[in-house]
């Protein structure tokens, strides 16, 4: 046989494998299944936050697969652990789109170590919807491969500062908040505007991260006398700030980012209801847990999660969930990751289920979610109301 | 800002850094090793008393008093089983088996407790007692009288007591306490039971100020190993004083220059204090045979 026959014998093969494999040939998919990377903080102090949020996700992913899949197609789940820390993240990021091989990623509860990670996902051009975290240069100025519906923190500070300036009277502020990327990313927009609707800010006390004592802070905002108080704090910290306020004599209203919606658990934290008779929070679910609106969501969960303690966080990933399951549909059989994100642009008015919002995507829009409500206690201290974006008092 | 109520609480916070501190004393005296994992000795004291209290029902007093015993069998086990067969091995082989220990305690607890977080209530509620303008929480009353008895209980321990004697002895030379017939073997395991029973109190009366979660030890780890450091390392008085100091320190600052440094302020003045006295406030000046 000449040299020239084998030759074309050759590219004979190759053509031909080339051709009768199209559909596969993008990473991540196969004939049964679609491969989605998942990162969050799984180890480490943080991890108290970041297994219920990925299990949110994971829930609806499983009772997708349940229901026999995408197109066909299994979802297939590849985790890696980022520790909430930005090196280990942009690690874990890497390894699940070089060695995994993964279609997309959905994952990412810690915004400084998203924020590190986020160059991959360009780099790459591997779709990436955003699971919990909110700051706002994970997805503005928008990339084209990164995707949020989440609630980003400057949407939480505009929610925040419609609400204070209905409270009647209140014009004089006291700020406490952690300092970092998470607590500047709330503060950005609402430190942008707070003058404009006639509000001052008196005092800006800082309660560092896992505090145990914040003695200093309620002491330094009572003798500022504010009309009220805007806690941009973790939940650990601001329980802590709320019981020693109630401790030191210290008066509301306190006016709380949803990193501490959960108004409930809050209350257990900072040692019962007369810490937080006079907490408002912004939210970004359709109602607290336990009421009609998340009920289809709460079996979801706990069908698959039977032994986890149910609270906010195991929602907050699954409005990512339920927004990539549509897209993957609308992509159709013949799936890639530009079809997947042209179907994603395409979503208006998308169902983000226990979020709060509708998901709304563009060509030139990323944050699917830009809507939030305000919540606090009932005046017995044992439910959650709903009070939209204005101040209503309590009965 | 109110000064007396700035005190009380920094000598509250301050109590705790103190019983952290002379855990981790103990053990640096005995066997020349710094304790990584004397924060979660602090963590399981926490979920000890809450589990005796709050799950068990136990009264507050017993539940306390239990919880410190079974921290200091844990100590008691932690060096029968961990140190014992490597009693000898360099320092550093030691200090790494403390880090292996903090993460097998961290995970031991996440077994029962998995990732939640815990409240441990107050002993006497909330509601503080207003002495004049000053706010002073019961909480913060309980902490420092326990942590001051605790602390007296020690220093009578170690002056009048046999096993006390026999401690010192085997601090001050342990082939000289070995060659006059003292069993040292025993002496360490009852340093570590000893300094996990004063982590485990510290664990106890910090988890109503605290929230409960088994990290929730490395700040006052962190606190702890400044004050040693501050007291001289070796010197028990001195890890007391200086674990007062160092509350107080951090909560005058926080009240009254900045809050954004309170958290950093302790070390910020413990840097000054040893560029002057290297060997701490109340540590000796090492004296080399020349």
């Amino acid at each position: 046989m000449s040299t020239r026959r084998i030759g074309a014998g050759i590219a004979t093969l190759v053509l031909a494998g080339l051709l009768a494999t199209p559909a596969l040939a993008e990473p991540g998919v196969s004939a049964t299944t679609i491969k989605i990377g998942m990162f969050g903080p799984l180890t480490g102090p943080v991890s108290v936050y970041g297994y219920p949020i990925n299990n949110g996700a994971i829930a609806i992913y499983n009772e997708i697969n349940a229901k026999g899949g995408i197109n066909g197609r299994k979802l297939e789940i590849v985790h890696e652990d980022g520790a909430c820390d930005p090196a280990k993240t942009r690690a874990a990021v890497k390894k699940l789109i070089s060695r995994d091989e993964v279609f997309l990623i959905h994952g990412g509860s810690c915004s400084a170590a998203v924020f590190a990670a986020r160059e991959e996902f360009v780099e790459e051009k591997v779709p990436f919807m955003v699971m919990a975290a909110t700051m706002d240069k994970i997805s503005d100025p928008m990339d084209k491969y990164i995707f949020t519906t989440t609630l980003p923190g400057s949407g939480d500070g505009r929610v925040m500062l419609d609400f204070i300036k209905t409270i009647p009277g209140v014009k004089r502020l006291a700020v406490v908040r952690n300092k970092n990327e998470w607590a500047d990313a709330k503060l950005e927009k609402f430190n942008a505007n707070y003058k404009a609707a006639g509000l001052e800010v008196i005092a800006d006390v800082e309660l560092a991260r896992n505090a145990t004592d914040a003695t200093t802070q309620a002491l330094a905002v009572k003798q500022a006398n504010p009309d009220a108080t805007l806690l941009v704090t973790y939940p650990g910290e601001s329980a802590v700030f709320l019981r020693d306020a109630l401790k030191y004599g210290l008066k509301g209203p306190y006016i709380g980012t949803n990193g501490i919606m959960d108004v409930l658990d809050l209350k257990d934290r900072a040692g019962g209801a007369e810490a937080v008779k006079d907490v408002y929070v912004s939210a970004f679910l359709k109602g607290p847990i336990g009421s009609p609106e998340m009920k289809e969501w709460t079996d979801i969960y706990v069908k698959q999660f039977p032994n986890d303690k149910l609270q906010s966080l195991s929602f907050y990933g699954m409005s990512g969930a339920l927004t990539v399951v549509a897209a993957l549909e609308k992509a159709g059989k013949d799936l890639t990751r530009e079809k997947f994100i042209a179907a994603l642009e395409s979503i208006n008015k998308g169902n983000a289920g226990p979020a709060f919002c509708e998901v709304q995507f563009a060509k030139d829009r990323r944050q699917g979610c830009l809507d939030g409500t305000m919540w606090t206690l009932s005046a017995d201290g044992n439910t959650i109301v709903n009070l939209g974006p204005s101040w209503k008092k309590i009965k | 800002m109110d000064i007396a109520t700035l005190l009380v609480a920094g000598l509250a916070n301050g109590s705790l850094y103190s019983l952290m501190a002379l855990g981790l004393v103990l053990v640096y005296k005995t066997q020349d090793v710094i304790n990584f994992a004397h924060g979660e000795v602090l963590a399981t004291g926490a979920f000890l008393g809450y589990t005796l209290y709050k799950v068990v029902g136990l009264p507050y007093p017993i539940a306390f008093v239990v919880a410190i015993l079974l921290g200091g069998l844990l100590g008691g086990l932690i060096e029968r089983i961990a140190f014992r067969p490597i009693a000898h091995h360099p320092h550093i082989t030691l200090a790494m088996v403390t880090v292996g220990l903090s993460f097998a305690l961290k995970g031991a607890l996440r077994i029962p407790y998995g990732r939640d977080i815990y409240v441990f209530p107050p002993l006497m509620g909330h509601t503080p007692i207003m002495v004049g303008a000053t706010a002073i929480s019961p909480q913060s009353i309980v902490t420092i009288v326990v942590a001051l008895m605790l602390a007296g209980a020690l220093f009578a321990f170690f002056a009048y007591t046999t096993m006390g004697k026999q401690m010192r002895a085997t601090q001050q030379n342990i082939t000289g306490a070995a060659l006059v017939g003292i069993n040292t073997g025993r002496i360490f395991s009852f340093t570590w039971a000893l300094s996990c029973l004063i982590g485990a109190a510290a664990g106890v009366l910090a988890g109503p100020l605290s929230l409960l979660y088994p990290d929730m030890g490395t700040n006052y780890l962190l606190k702890g190993f400044a004050a040693a450091v501050l007291g001289g390392l070796e010197s028990v008085p001195g890890a007391m004083v200086a674990g007062l100091i160092v509350g107080v320190i951090e909560m005058l600052f926080g009240g009254l220059i900045s809050t954004a440094f309170q958290e950093v302020s302790a070390f910020f003045i413990i840097i000054i204090v040893l560029m002057f006295r290297p060997h701490g406030l109340f540590g000796q000046k090492p004296v080399h045979r020349v």
